[in-house]
């Protein structure tokens, strides 16, 4: 049984042969990060740039998020175990107004993956909320998502609350969403974009210098 | 002299305007030739940015046979598009040799509704709407009632049995963000069992039912040449759709440089 199994069979979305083929790795002792790290994310990895690349559609992203829980419910015991050190804390959302989740729980999925604590105040949420969340958390980062191209200006609230509120030096912002650029990022003042769930994992960790 | 006066359109739309740009293309003065693109692809823009393009290559492609009789693609005096920004599909559209209209709107919602400031109105007032108009009726599948299982047996048959239930489950969980259905009428294209549909969703919800009064004013200046800079931007042939960011960070459609011709 080898890392590439996991990895493909989380590509499909085969929920069962995650759970296995990880349960068979741990049991020949190969270590839950490893099995983490290159099965569950590299998999992970795939399909977030695929689906941005749109080569592959929400539901097939949808299954395969689930056989990534899947094999994470196995290793998450093995993790405390090993002791595996938190890079920081993020605090997600979607913006007020939107109330698509697919993109952010990705993210999710893959920065917790990496190693941070998240804090996931759902969808539809106000500038404020981002602030409160961030302050209460001490969080590193503040994690913005959008889908809609009605509601992406709500991103610009967000970076101007945090100012308003002295925090911004202390806080990264990223913000990432199908309608979402650089540009875009840049002429709002955030601190970085991601184009997909594993790229916005690597910046996290390069914004907190643990890259 | 003697010259055919009709002048006809390349309007290239999303399914989703089916019923409402039929009937205006039957009204026009204009011929309105229309190419119609898949609904739901605004999920994919670059697919979405694809298909549009494909048709207006195809527009624009000379009559493959120059028979004399029917009227060649040459007489097109411009194409419009049937879309907003639609997930920023439409940003790197291009033409080569007619005009290019493009609606400056978020997406169809904002057609329907009549204008860009209407649907503002309505989105910020409720945003926890889900839009219901005759395309999206027809043109897309909705968690309710017996289509539940239909849409459960159509994810098994692609992604395994392990996985249809599961997908079904969670397109009904995507909805309980909701907490409005809203039909919008155009009272042209009005038929009783879509407002049906709409009051069923809303019951089986438990979300608030709402018919809105579309209006067709703003689709059918775009598709009859009342362009103005307001509503709609015009694209020189040879220039792209580009999207930008205004004073308040909204984004919009903004006209491309033209790109400048090999050699210069």
């Amino acid at each position: 049984m080898s890392l590439e199994a996991v990895s493909e069979a989380l590509q499909k979305g085969k929920a069962k042969d995650v759970k296995a083929l990880v349960q068979e790795l741990i049991d020949g002792g190969t270590p839950a990060k490893e099995v983490l790290e290159r099965g569950l994310m590299a998999g992970m990895d795939v399909v977030g740039r695929r689906f941005k690349a749109n080569e592959i559609y929400v539901p097939e992203v949808l299954i395969a998020a689930r056989a990534m829980t899947a094999g994470i419910e196995i290793l998450k015991p093995l993790l405390v175990d090993e002791a595996v050190e938190s890079k920081g804390t993020v605090v997600i959302g979607t913006v007020k107004g939107d109330l698509h989740d697919i993109g952010k729980n990705l993210v999710k999925m893959m920065m917790e993956g990496k190693g941070f604590a998240i804090v996931d105040l759902g969808t539809d949420v106000p500038a404020e909320r981002f602030l409160t969340a961030a302050q209460e958390h001490n969080a590193d980062i503040v994690c913005c998502s959008a889908l809609l191209t009605t509601t992406m200006t709500e991103m610009k609230n967000v970076v101007a609350t945090l100012e308003e509120a002295g925090v911004r030096a202390r806080v990264k912002i990223m913000v990432g969403g199908a309608p979402i650029t650089q540009e875009y990022c840049d002429s709002i003042g955030a601190d970085a974009y991601s184009a997909d769930a594993a790229s916005a994992a690597e910046t996290a960790l390069s914004l907190v210098g643990a890259a | 002299m003697g010259e055919n006066p009709t002048v006809r359109f390349k309007v290239i739309a999303c399914r989703v305007f089916m019923r409402e740009l039929s009937m205006l293309a039957a009204r026009s003065s204009a011929v309105l030739d229309i190419a119609w693109v898949r609904q739901g692809l605004h999920n994919y823009p670059s697919l979405l940015r694809a298909a549009i393009q494909a048709e207006v290559d195809a527009a624009e492609a000379p009559a493959d046979s120059p028979d004399a009789v029917t009227r060649p693609p040459e007489e097109y005096s411009a194409i419009i598009l049937g879309f907003g920004l639609c997930s920023r599909a439409i940003s790197g559209v291009t033409t080569r040799r007619l005009p290019l209209i493009v609606p400056r709107c978020h997406d169809c919602i904002a057609i329907l509704l009549g204008s860009h400031e209407r649907y503002q109105r309505e989105f910020n007032a409720k945003p926890g709407t889900f839009w219901f108009s005759p395309g999206w009726i027809e043109e897309s599948t909705f968690p309710v009632g017996d289509s539940c299982s239909l849409i459960a047996e159509r994810f098994a048959a692609v992604y395994g049995e392990e996985n249809g239930e599961f997908l079904a489950e969670q397109r009904r969980e995507q909805m309980d963000a909701y907490s409005r259905s809203a039909y919008i009428r155009w009272p042209e294209v009005a038929r009783p069992e879509h407002e049906a549909f709409v009051r069923t969703v809303a019951e089986e919800y438990g979300w608030e039912m709402e018919v809105i009064d579309g209006d067709s004013g703003l689709l059918d200046r775009i598709v009859n040449g009342q362009w103005n800079e307001r509503e709609t931007l015009v694209c020189r042939p040879g220039e792209t759709v580009d999207v930008g960011v205004d004073a308040e960070y909204e984004i919009v459609v903004t006209r491309a440089v033209a790109e400048q011709a090999d050699g210069e």
